[in-house]
C-alpha cells in the first residue's frame, strides 16, 4: 500500500471486508450482512466517503427493480481498497501475535 | 346465536325485569321492604352487562374482515415517476379475492422532494434510503405483518430526516465558507 493511502476507520474496514467477501453489493445488503454492525442511516454517507477516498467504486444498476422504482447503486472494492483490505488483514495477523487487533 | 337473536333476548329479558320491578311490588302489595327489589335489580344488571358486553364484542367479531394485504410483488409497478403498489385483498378464509386496491409506495412524497437536491446526494444517499425503505416495506407487506410495515415506514422516514439535517448543515457551512473566502 502506498505511503499516502487512506487510513480506513473501523466501520470502513468492516465495509471493505464485507465487499471483498460478498462482491458487488448495495447498502441494505451490507447492513443485513453485518449483523447490526452497520446502520441504515449512516451506511450511504460512509460509502460516499469511501468512494471519495478511492476505496470503493460504484455504479448505478442498469435494470431498476420495478417494485422499488429507484435504481440501486452498487458498490465494489477498488484496486486501492483491495490493497488496503489486504494490509488490514496482514496488520491484524501481526497484531494478533501480540494479543491485539486493529479492525 | 346471532347478534339479532341476542338483542331480542336482551330486550325481552330487560322488559320482563322492568315489568317485575314496576308491577311486582303492586302485585305483591306495597311494601317498604326494599329487599324485594334486590333480586330483580341484580339479575337485571348482570343480564344487561353480559348482554351488552357480548353484543359489543360480537359486533366486533361480526365486522367484515379487514382486507389483508398479500401478494404485493405480483402487481407492483412503477407508473411514470411514482412507484405504486397494487395490493390484493384476501378474504377471511384466506382466499384471494379479485378486489385490489392501490397504495402509494412509501417515500413517494420524500422522493419528490429529494429530486430537487443535487444529483449525487439525491441518487447516492437519499434515493438509496428510500429504496431501502421500499424494499423492507414490501417484505413486511408480503409477510402480512402490519406492525412491521408501520415500523419500516417510520424508521425509513426517520433515517431520511437524520440524513437530511446533517446534509443541509454541511451544505450551509460549505456555502458560508465559500462566501467568507470571497469577501476581500
Amino acid at each position: 500500500v502506498e505511503p499516502n493511502a487512506p487510513f480506513p476507520s473501523a466501520i470502513e474496514a468492516k465495509i471493505l471486508r464485507l465487499l471483498v467477501s460478498k462482491g458487488e453489493s448495495y447498502g441494505l445488503a451490507l447492513v443485513k450482512a453485518s449483523d447490526g454492525a452497520l446502520k441504515r442511516g449512516t451506511i450511504y454517507v460512509t460509502l460516499g466517503r469511501m468512494e471519495e477516498k478511492g476505496l470503493v467504486e460504484s455504479h448505478q444498476e442498469e435494470n431498476t427493480d420495478q417494485y422499488i422504482g429507484i435504481p440501486r447503486r452498487l458498490y465494489k472494492v477498488s484496486a486501492l481498497g483491495l490493497r488496503v483490505h489486504d494490509a488490514i488483514i496482514a496488520g491484524n495477523l501481526v497484531l494478533q501475535r501480540g494479543g491485539l487487533a486493529w479492525a | 346465536m346471532g347478534v339479532n337473536g341476542k338483542l331480542a333476548t336482551a330486550l325481552v329479558l330487560s322488559a320482563a325485569l322492568i315489568s317485575l320491578y314496576i308491577v311486582g311490588p303492586g302485585m305483591l302489595g306495597r311494601s317498604s321492604d326494599w329487599s324485594i327489589y334486590i333480586v330483580p335489580v341484580v339479575i337485571g344488571t348482570f343480564a344487561a352487562m353480559t348482554t351488552l358486553t357480548d353484543l359489543i364484542f360480537s359486533r366486533r367479531r361480526d365486522r367484515p374482515p379487514r382486507p389483508e394485504i398479500t401478494w404485493p410483488k405480483e402487481a407492483a409497478r412503477t407508473w411514470g415517476n411514482y412507484a405504486v403498489l397494487i395490493l390484493r385483498a384476501a378474504r377471511a378464509n384466506g382466499d384471494i379475492s379479485s378486489r385490489s386496491h392501490f397504495e402509494r409506495a412509501p417515500g413517494t412524497v420524500a422522493e419528490t422532494i429529494v429530486r430537487w437536491l443535487p444529483g449525487k446526494a439525491s441518487q447516492q444517499v437519499f434515493g438509496q434510503i428510500i429504496a431501502d425503505m421500499r424494499e423492507e416495506y414490501i417484505e413486511a407487506v408480503a409477510s402480512g405483518n402490519r406492525r412491521r410495515q408501520r415500523i419500516v415506514w417510520m424508521r425509513g422516514h426517520l433515517h431520511l430526516v437524520l440524513a437530511f439535517v446533517p446534509y443541509v448543515c454541511s451544505v450551509a457551512i460549505k456555502r458560508a465558507l465559500e462566501i467568507w473566502k470571497l469577501v476581500p
